[in-house]
C-alpha cells in the first residue's frame, strides 16, 4: 500500500467493514449495524476476547475483532448450532479468531486487484477482561463499533503511515 | 463416503461436520494439520480429502504434494479450504491436482459442489 493516505485507510476500514457484515450475516445468522468510524486518538476500545490479524505486504498494519465474553459466546453458539450447543472457552476463542480470518479473508480479496491490496497472518487470540490491543505509535488506527441483537464489539484497523505523511508523534 | 477433514481450525471443523453430516456424510476423520493428515492416510482408506491451505507444520500446498507422492495417492480426490481469494495459492492446488476448493464461510451448497466435482453422485453414496 504505497503511498498510504487517509483516503486509503478508508479503501481498506470500508472493505473491512463490508466484508464483517457479510460473514457475520453468512456464519452467524447475524445482522450487525456499523457505527460511525473514529480515530483511536480520541476513542478507546476494551475486550475480553480479541483476534488480531497482522495486514502484511505491502500494506504494514493489523486488524483486531474485539468482544466481550458474552457476546462472543453468543456469536460462537450461532455459529455452531446444530453441531454444539456448549462450547467451551476454546471453542470460542477458537470461532471468534476464524471469524476474524474470515472477514480479513474477505477484505483481502476485494482488495486484492488494487493498491490497497494485502496478505494476511493467521489470527492471535488475546483474551483477559477488558484488555486493550495497543499498535505501534507511528500507526494510524481507526476503530469502529458495530451494534447487534446479541451485543456490540469493535473493529480496529490500524496501518503504517509513511513519514512525509505523519503528524506529530501520538 | 469416508471424508478426511483437515484444518487446524477446530471451530472450521465443527462446521464442516455440521454439514458434512446434512448432506449424510457420516464416516469423517479429521487431521489439525498435513502431517497428521499424512500420518492418517497411511493408516486409513478415504474417499475424499479436504485441506486448509493455511495451517502450522505442514500447510495444504505442502500436504498435497507429499499425497501426490505416496503410493495410491495420485488421483486422491482433493478438495481445498480456504479463507480467501489468494489466486497464487489457488492456481498451485490446481497444478497438484486439486480437484475443487470451497471457500469461507461456507455454503452448503458450495460444499455439495465441491463433492460433486470431486466424485460425481457423492451425496447419493452419502451414508452408505
Amino acid at each position: 500500500m504505497d503511498p498510504h493516505s487517509p483516503d486509503e485507510h478508508g479503501i481498506v476500514l470500508k472493505a473491512v467493514i463490508d466484508a464483517t457484515v457479510i460473514t457475520l450475516r453468512e456464519m452467524a445468522r447475524l445482522e450487525v449495524t456499523p457505527l460511525m468510524p473514529a480515530d483511536k486518538k480520541y476513542v478507546k476500545m476494551f475486550g475480553d476476547v480479541s483476534a488480531v490479524i497482522g495486514l502484511l505486504s505491502p500494506a504494514d498494519g493489523s486488524l483486531v475483532f474485539s468482544l466481550d465474553e458474552a457476546t462472543a459466546r453468543t456469536i460462537a453458539r450461532r455459529i455452531l448450532a446444530g453441531v454444539e450447543e456448549s462450547p467451551g472457552d476454546d471453542i470460542v476463542h477458537d470461532c471468534i479468531g476464524e471469524i476474524a480470518n474470515v472477514i480479513a479473508g474477505q477484505a483481502k480479496g476485494t482488495l486484492s486487484a488494487t493498491p490497497q491490496r494485502f496478505a494476511i497472518s493467521t489470527p492471535t487470540i488475546v483474551c483477559g477482561h477488558g484488555h486493550e490491543i495497543r499498535h505501534r505509535n507511528s500507526m494510524s488506527c481507526l476503530l469502529v463499533r458495530f451494534s447487534s441483537e446479541v451485543g456490540d464489539f469493535a473493529l480496529q484497523l490500524c496501518l503504517e503511515v509513511p513519514r512525509s505523511l505523519k503528524e506529530e508523534p501520538q | 463416503m469416508k471424508v478426511l477433514l483437515t484444518d487446524d481450525s477446530a471451530t472450521i471443523r465443527m462446521i464442516l461436520k455440521g454439514l458434512l453430516k446434512q448432506l449424510q456424510i457420516t464416516e469423517i476423520s479429521e487431521a489439525q494439520d498435513g502431517q497428521e493428515a499424512l500420518n492418517i492416510l497411511k493408516t486409513k482408506t478415504v474417499d475424499v480429502v479436504m485441506l486448509d491451505i493455511h495451517m502450522p507444520t505442514l500447510d495444504g500446498l505442502q500436504c498435497l504434494e507429499q499425497i501426490r507422492k505416496m503410493p495410491g495417492g495420485e488421483k486422491m480426490p482433493v478438495i481445498m479450504i480456504t479463507s480467501d481469494t489468494d489466486s497464487k495459492q489457488i492456481e498451485r492446488a490446481h497444478e497438484l491436482g486439486a480437484h475443487a476448493y470451497i471457500k469461507k464461510p461456507f455454503r452448503i451448497d458450495g460444499l455439495r459442489e465441491a463433492l460433486a466435482t470431486v466424485i460425481p453422485d457423492s451425496t447419493n453414496k452419502s451414508g452408505a
